[in-house]
């Protein structure tokens, strides 16, 4: 996987591309859409991942050159005052084959749910 | 009362955000507001990470840009009102103006005019004013001058302080212009509510498994339709050149002004780059989804509480003009305190039922009468809502019941029940039955009711059961129908 320098991801056909999803401090509430061209596989369900963080690790292996894509809805339960907890966000990791992590954070930022793209060109 | 201040009150958000960003344009802006704000705290090292974290944020969830270019206005307001919870406030049952028969325990946060600093809510009911606050509430309010501690310590003293609620009535008729003054003379009651048991905070680890089953239900249909937003506007040369430039301004700007601007600038420009059909799509699965987790909030929000209350009224006379003071009964000089036990649990099906227990005493005993209690009172009420009964529109059924003694004269605490003052000693046996009917969906209602009393006067003129008619306005409806 590699940064394009408009900040456009690049992979190439038969990459196997990891992604990891972390709630902290917040119930896991992130729901993987669906890729363009190619299926999900799940490498590791939700579970907790440490005090406060639950984890969901998923991988998909680059198809056709063209274009993939998928989005991740990511969701704050809120107290009756409205609020997410104190510290509460989601770290998404993307890694390919490569040494390259790209790491985004989903902020606890109304309107809610927060729906995260995310677009390949596949070479 | 209450439903007309809360529609106000958000129409006035609505208005005062778009307008403050929209100037010259039709894009309503008020669906950005809050990461507006972000962004602004965070160009001042307030926000909740670094800007270039809140920028990223901001600007890669296109899904509240593509609303706030495409969507109708009644998308856009479900979902800025989606974002909000309300729970009712109101003064004490006893208090003047107040119009529950049975309350219904909830402690609220958030309703009607908020105040400035966001530490205590407000409401006007009859001439009566309540503001409510808790503890919680003023240390948010105090977190703009004292640093923020998140630790789990600090999570749980604060946990523990939410379950204490203060609340003071005022009665702005005490004084002669009827103006509020929020002087000692207008304050009417004041009351402490804590909460013993409550499990109605969604974030609570016990709703672990209805969030769980909710995100495996509610499908994929809003990430998709961002995910072919997205692929839509990558193909365009021009939006990858917007983006980064608004990025850029965003990152380089020095006063809410320009990032203000940016974000106008970014919408107007990106709605017509925008692909048409994903992005309805946005609109359309966002509200789904919103729905759909209305309900669960709507479950755990009727899960069981356990409230007592402690509740000290003034009498009018204390302190009072002399015009006030005349008008009081006699005897009628000592504050009033009320301890009270309410209950409240989900019934049967989608009904709630509460159940109130409460014993008043003077403070000092007037002339002539016995050492003890006031009175003592237990009431009961059933919430049944009813799905299109007889092919009629949805319907509420409502049994409330309530027994009251009164030992001694109310002495200027008039005790209402149905909206009548009990004044005599003795037994007070209320039985209601009423049923609620929406005439369609443009907020008129007719209330049937059926009421049984051991007193006439709480029939109105029938010896013992009175059927009554009525009808009724819920504004909020009238209001979103327009």
């Amino acid at each position: 996987m590699q940064v394009q320098h408009d900040g456009d991801l690049e992979i190439v056909t038969g990459e196997l591309v990891t992604v990891t999803v972390t709630a902290i401090k917040t119930h896991y509430l992130a729901i993987f859409g669906d890729l363009l061209h190619a299926e999900w596989t799940i490498v590791a369900p939700v579970q907790p991942a440490g005090p406060d963080r639950v984890r969901e690790v998923r991988s998909f292996v680059a198809q056709a050159p063209g274009t993939e894509a998928f989005a991740i809805s990511c969701d704050f339960v809120r107290n009756t005052d409205n609020q997410p907890k104190p510290g509460a966000l989601y770290e998404i990791l993307l890694k390919g084959d490569g040494p390259l992590v790209i790491r985004k954070l989903i902020l606890p930022l109304p309107p809610f749910p927060a729906v995260r793209p995310f677009v390949f060109e596949v070479r | 009362m209450k439903r007309v201040v809360l529609a106000g009150l958000c129409a006035a958000v609505v208005a005062i955000a778009g307008s403050a960003f929209a100037q010259g344009s039709d894009i309503d802006l008020a669906i950005l507001e809050p990461r507006i704000d972000a962004l602004k705290a965070a160009r001042i090292g307030k926000g909740v990470a670094p800007m270039a974290d809140v920028v990223d944020s901001v600007i890669d969830e296109p899904a509240p840009f593509v609303v706030a270019a495409t969507a109708d206005p009644e998308t856009l307001r479900f979902i800025i009102e989606a974002n909000r919870i309300d729970k009712q406030v109101g003064a004490p049952a006893g208090a003047k103006g107040s119009t529950t028969l049975v309350s219904s325990g909830s402690v609220p946060r958030l309703l009607g005019l908020a105040l400035e600093s966001g530490a205590v809510t407000g409401e006007t009911s009859g001439t009566s004013l309540t503001f409510q606050t808790n503890p919680v509430g003023i240390l948010s309010a105090l977190r703009r001058y004292v640093p923020d501690r998140s630790d789990q310590a600090t999570q749980n003293t604060l946990a523990v302080l939410r379950r204490i609620s203060l609340s003071a009535t005022f009665d702005t008729s005490r004084e002669q212009d009827g103006r509020f003054t929020g002087s000692f003379r207008q304050l009417s009651s004041a009351s402490a509510v804590l909460s013993l048991i409550n499990h109605r905070d969604p974030t609570d680890g016990r709703w672990d498994a209805v969030w769980a089953s909710f995100a495996e239900r509610i499908g994929k249909g809003l990430p998709n339709a961002v995910r072919d937003v997205q692929v839509g506007l990558e193909a365009k040369d021009e939006y990858t050149s917007l983006r980064a430039e608004i990025k850029t301004r965003l990152l380089a700007a020095r006063s809410d002004a320009e990032i203000d601007a940016a974000v106008a600038d970014y919408v107007a420009r990106l709605r017509p780059l925008l692909p048409l059909e994903p992005a309805a799509r946005v609109g359309a699965e966002w509200m789904r989804y919103l729905r759909e987790q209305d309900a669960e909030y709507k479950k755990v929000a009727r899960s069981q509480i356990l409230t007592f209350e402690l509740q000290v009224a003034r009498p009018p006379v204390e302190d009072a003009s002399p015009e006030a003071a005349a008008q009081a009964p006699a005897g009628a000089d000592s504050d009033l305190w009320t301890a009270r036990l309410i209950w409240v649990r989900p019934f049967l099906g989608g009904s709630d039922m509460s159940v109130n227990a409460s014993a008043s005493a003077f403070q000092r005993l007037p002339q002539g009468l016995e050492r003890g209690l006031r009175d003592w009172q237990i009431g009961a009420k059933l919430d049944v809502p009813l799905a299109g009964v007889a092919g009629i529109a949805k319907s509420q059924f409502t049994l409330a019941a309530m027994y009251i003694y009164m030992r001694q004269p109310p002495l200027g605490f008039p005790v209402e029940v149905n909206g009548i003052a009990l004044n005599e000693t003795g037994p007070l046996r209320f039985l209601q039955a009423r049923l609620r009917l929406p005439m369609g969906d443009g907020g008129v209602s007719i209330p049937l009711s059926v009421t049984y009393a051991n007193r006439p006067e709480f029939v109105q003129g029938e010896n013992e059961i009175r059927g009554n008619i009525g009808l009724t306005f819920d504004f909020d409806k009238l209001r979103g129908a327009q």
